[in-house]
């Protein structure tokens, strides 16, 4: 996977400057979580829906081999074929074999983050197909040439105005004027994806999930695209990640119930279709091939590790949403297709630690990520433990290393420990000025403190530790 | 690459998979058994009168009529008051006969297939859920499939003894129709298409309808 992670802090500081992300993560960060709440407080069960889905999630990976298998025997019954790719690239190779085999030129896709992950549409184009995405958000930022900035809302970081410009410079049309608002590009989308879609020789989607139960394989979607990119082209390929099997059908539904209100602050979103394979006989329409490739890149590595329970996601973005570093600056910092406090775990397992070292450390560790998560990915410890990896690979004399070690050193030693925060206490007490509500701040530090200072102030302490407290109070 | 290559490597992809996911468990505990399906609390369950509410906040408008016979008028009420053209796809799941269909006269009925972006299209319905005021509609030799996205206007009738409180009710009644082999498609809506890519709130009519009516009929 392709990332530019490494230039977080460049990307990150970039983001904070610009002042139409900054407005639409506003939106983000205020919207998102009210209507997420509210669509809880209907439900008085939603946490033991959310044990249920963990639970769901946890069992379906500890035995991820059998539900495939029984996946894969319920697809080849309904006449479609199965295909398994350890990495993207031969994921990418799969699909274009099919397409080459189906005699196609125009390639239609609804919205995936899987394809994303393992850059198909570039592949195929490499490949000379035509690949249209069909998720209108996709849609604006392939014709942008950019990369998804939310896993759930890719066009986030677009502005009206700017897709308005985009599809005056792409859409060869007529219009009696302008693009001004939001009911004009829509109908002006909807009507040339029209065409897009009725002319297309193979559909490629993604999947929710795969229920091996009965073979389905289930995609969830708000506009309606992913059941036009499934049952008007001649084929239609699945592509998704090996670990988004379940067990049953009764599995599925307690997911969906916890994805859309996780997700969108939804009962369920507005078309969940279930696809069981190709066109049958005496069936008036549907597509006579039916294919589900299935990827693992790395998927398989993280199984029995520390990292399994990330494997348990089922992508709703609420971590996203949630997270005080992501709202503040928005996906496309992380430099990877998946981003927030999910994409800060899934990317050094997916493109390597090197690549990817500034995200586990992009985190306050305030622990909303996990207390929003449905199916209980415990995010900060994940983080945590990439941290711990990232910082032992550092050499001894490291900076943050010597800290840490020297941290570590004080809490082991009480008496040391209990002096130093006395005078660092102290201290900073000292250097601090009234200020709001009666606080006292520190507007200056020196050195590494002015990492923080030059951007903010620092409540002041009372200049009396928690322990002296604690004796205080107790006697 | 060869067709035959990329296949081979596919065989050669699942062997290396499932014996990586075998590997990881390998020495891990038993897997405890399934629990049973999940039972939503009493005071959550809910009847038509939750239907018609739930689908109603996603924009779905709904009303109820007596008989089978009483569709067609009511059809036809809709388009009228909607200012639609008096032309309508009705899809053949739908079981009334041309002659039911002259009471709904000036309304031009067709069977099909929905073409031009504008048409309206009438169905049938295997069921509703309840919990999420979804209609639910399965692939058949009658309908195609696609016609349920490209319409404009989306007309469902529904049975309300069909109407089920909740997915788990749903999964029995697949589970007893269908033994082993399952729909083709299944397709699950929730009211109209729309799209929250062109900012809050979302616009409805994204690709699929922008109109989504739901006809209960109580007998």
């Amino acid at each position: 996977m392709e990332t530019t992670s490494r230039q977080f802090r460049q990307l990150s500081r970039h983001a904070l400057e610009q002042a139409t992300l900054q407005h639409s993560l506003d939106g983000v960060r205020e919207i998102m979580p009210r209507i997420r709440a509210a669509a809880l407080a209907e439900r008085g069960d939603f946490d033991a829906l959310c044990d249920r889905a963990r639970d769901i999630r946890e069992r379906t990976l500890r035995q991820l081999d059998s539900y495939l298998e029984a996946f894969e025997r319920r697809v080849q019954a309904a006449g479609g074929t199965v295909h398994w790719a350890a990495t993207g690239e031969e994921a990418c190779r799969i699909v274009a074999q099919i397409c080459r085999d189906a005699g196609a030129e125009r390639l239609i896709k609804s919205k995936s983050m899987v394809t994303e992950e393992i850059e198909l549409n570039a592949a195929l184009e490499r490949d000379g197909f035509t690949v249209t995405e069909t998720d209108l958000g996709e849609y604006i930022i392939q014709l942008r040439g950019e990369k998804p900035s939310h896993i759930l809302a890719p066009s986030l970081h677009v502005t009206l105005d700017e897709v308005a410009e985009t599809f005056h410079q792409h859409h060869d049309i007529e219009r009696s004027g302008p693009l001004t608002n939001a009911t004009e590009m829509l109908a002006e989308a909807r009507s040339i994806m029209r065409d897009k879609f009725l002319q297309a020789d193979v559909g490629i989607t993604g999947a929710n999930f795969l229920v091996a139960e009965t073979g389905a394989a289930v995609i969830v979607t708000n506009e309606g695209n992913a059941d036009l990119t499934a049952s008007l082209p001649d084929t239609h390929i699945v592509v998704t990640g090996i670990e988004k099997a379940v067990p049953t059908l009764d599995d599925v539904g307690v997911l969906l119930r916890v994805l859309a209100r996780s997700a969108i602050g939804e009962r369920l979103s507005n078309y969940t279709t279930f696809v069981h394979g190709p066109r049958r006989d005496g069936e008036a329409s549907g597509p006579a091939n039916y294919h589900v490739v299935l990827v693992d890149n790395g998927r398989s590595e993280m199984l029995g590790t520390e990292f399994q329970d990330m494997l348990r996601c089922i992508r709703c973005s609420a971590c996203l949403n949630h997270c005080p570093v992501y709202t503040a600056i928005g996906g496309h910092a992380y430099g990877s297709v998946y981003s927030g406090p999910m994409g800060a775990v899934l990317t050094p397992a997916f493109a390597g630690l090197p690549a990817a070292a500034h995200l586990p450390n992009a985190s306050t560790f305030c622990g909303r990520c996990e207390a929003v998560c449905p199916v209980r990915i415990p995010l900060p410890s994940l983080l945590r433990r990439w941290r711990q990896r990232e910082l032992s690979a550092r050499p001894v004399m490291d900076g943050q290393r010597f800290g840490l070690g020297l941290w570590r050193w004080l809490n082991h030693w009480p008496p040391a420990y209990s002096l130093a925060i006395r005078c660092a206490a102290r201290v900073l007490r000292r250097l601090s000025v009234p200020g709001r509500g009666g606080q006292r701040w520190i507007r200056r530090l020196p050195l590494l403190g002015a990492a923080w200072t030059d951007c903010r102030d620092l409540p002041a302490p009372t200049g009396r530790t928690f322990q002296d407290e604690w004796r205080r109070r107790r006697s | 690459m060869a067709a035959a290559q990329v296949m081979s490597s596919s065989a050669a992809a699942r062997d290396s998979i499932l014996q990586a996911i075998r590997r990881a468990r390998a020495g891990a505990d038993a897997v405890p058994d399934a629990p049973p399906a999940y039972r939503t609390p009493a005071a959550l369950l809910g009847g038509i009168e939750q239907f018609c509410a739930y689908a109603g906040e996603e924009a779905a408008t709904s009303e109820h009529v007596g008989r089978m016979e009483d569709v067609p008028p009511a059809v036809l009420r809709y388009v009228t008051g909607q200012g639609l053209a008096m032309r309508v796809v009705v899809a053949a799941d739908l079981d009334l006969d041309a002659a039911v269909w002259a009471a709904a006269q000036p309304l031009q009925i067709t069977g099909g297939p929905v073409k031009r972006d504008g048409d309206t299209l009438v169905t049938g319905c295997y069921a509703g859920v309840a919990e999420a005021g979804a209609l639910i509609m399965l692939s058949s030799s009658g309908v195609p499939n696609e016609a349920k996205f490209l319409a404009a206007t989306h007309i469902a009738a529904v049975r309300a003894v069909d109407i089920l409180p909740t997915f788990e009710a749903l999964w029995t009644r697949l589970r007893g129709d269908f033994t082993d082999r399952w729909p083709r498609t299944m397709n699950w809506i929730v009211g109209p298409s729309r799209t929250a890519d062109l900012g809050v709130p979302s616009k409805l009519g994204a690709h699929g309808p922008a109109r989504v009516h739901i006809i209960i009929i109580d007998a």
